[in-house]
């Protein structure tokens, strides 16, 4: 299904929401995108997520992990969105690791498969973390 | 709906729910197609796959596309990790 104008906005700002709640560390915020059980995986890993608490704790350590990278900021670049079933959405995107001084230096690209929750809003229900790319690899992308 | 699915003996369960189910609306066998592939990271890929369900006449009566989420286990074989099932279609006679 080709997604309307209006679900990539509405995605975009779910996406918005997401990328300041990691920035910020905002657990309380995360655990509104998230929907349990979810699935995270990666290569390198695969996690279940159980609960509210764990989503709050999992947020945490990202911002923990992106300030000691000297991270203070990003923004989400939707690259793919699919509308799999009126409810389920799959979208991908790129967020660009900014430093205080405004500078890209690094960035991260994730698979997400949201659905729709009883109220309609959507939620995150598994993530694939496609890994972190290296500065140089930032540079080439920007190019 | 959303399940999860924690054990090899809740697969065998659902696997097995799924064949009586095909069986009790006459579908013998089924073929798979790939609507779209995609190659995530080295070790997870994408893949949506539309199922023809055909009868014992090798008639289609009708069908479903998934996308799963597959991710290459230790010994390096993919294995479904995450699917979304995109609803079932049926065939008019």
């Amino acid at each position: 299904m080709q997604p309307s104008h209006a679900l990539i906005k509405e995605v975009q700002h779910f996406l918005d929401r997401f990328a300041a709640a990691v920035t910020k560390g905002d657990g309380e915020a995360a655990t509104k995108l998230r929907e349990v059980p979810a699935l995270v995986m990666g290569d390198d890993m695969v996690m279940e997520v159980e609960s509210d608490e764990q989503v709050a704790e999992f947020f945490g350590a990202g911002n923990e992990t992106y300030n000691a990278k000297g991270i203070t900021d990003t923004r989400a670049d939707i690259i793919g969105l699919e509308d799999l079933t009126p409810k389920v959405v799959l979208v991908t995107v790129r967020f660009p690791w900014i430093n205080k001084e405004g500078e890209e230096i690094g960035g991260e690209t994730s698979t997400y498969t949201l659905k729709r929750d009883q109220e309609g809003a959507l939620r995150i229900r598994s993530s694939v973390m496609h890994g972190a790319e290296t500065h140089q690899a930032s540079r080439a992308i920007m190019a | 709906m959303a399940m999860q699915v924690q054990s090899d003996a809740a697969v065998k369960k659902m696997f097995g729910s799924a064949k009586k189910m095909m069986t009790d609306m006459g579908v013998t066998e089924t073929r798979a197609e790939i609507l779209g592939l995609e190659s995530l990271t080295p070790k997870v890929v994408m893949v949506t796959a539309h199922f023809d369900w055909l009868d014992a006449e090798g008639e289609q009566v009708g069908g479903e596309a998934t996308t799963f989420t597959l991710r290459r286990d230790d010994t390096g074989a993919l294995r479904v990790k995450s699917s979304v099932m995109h609803g079932q279609e049926t065939k008019a006679h």
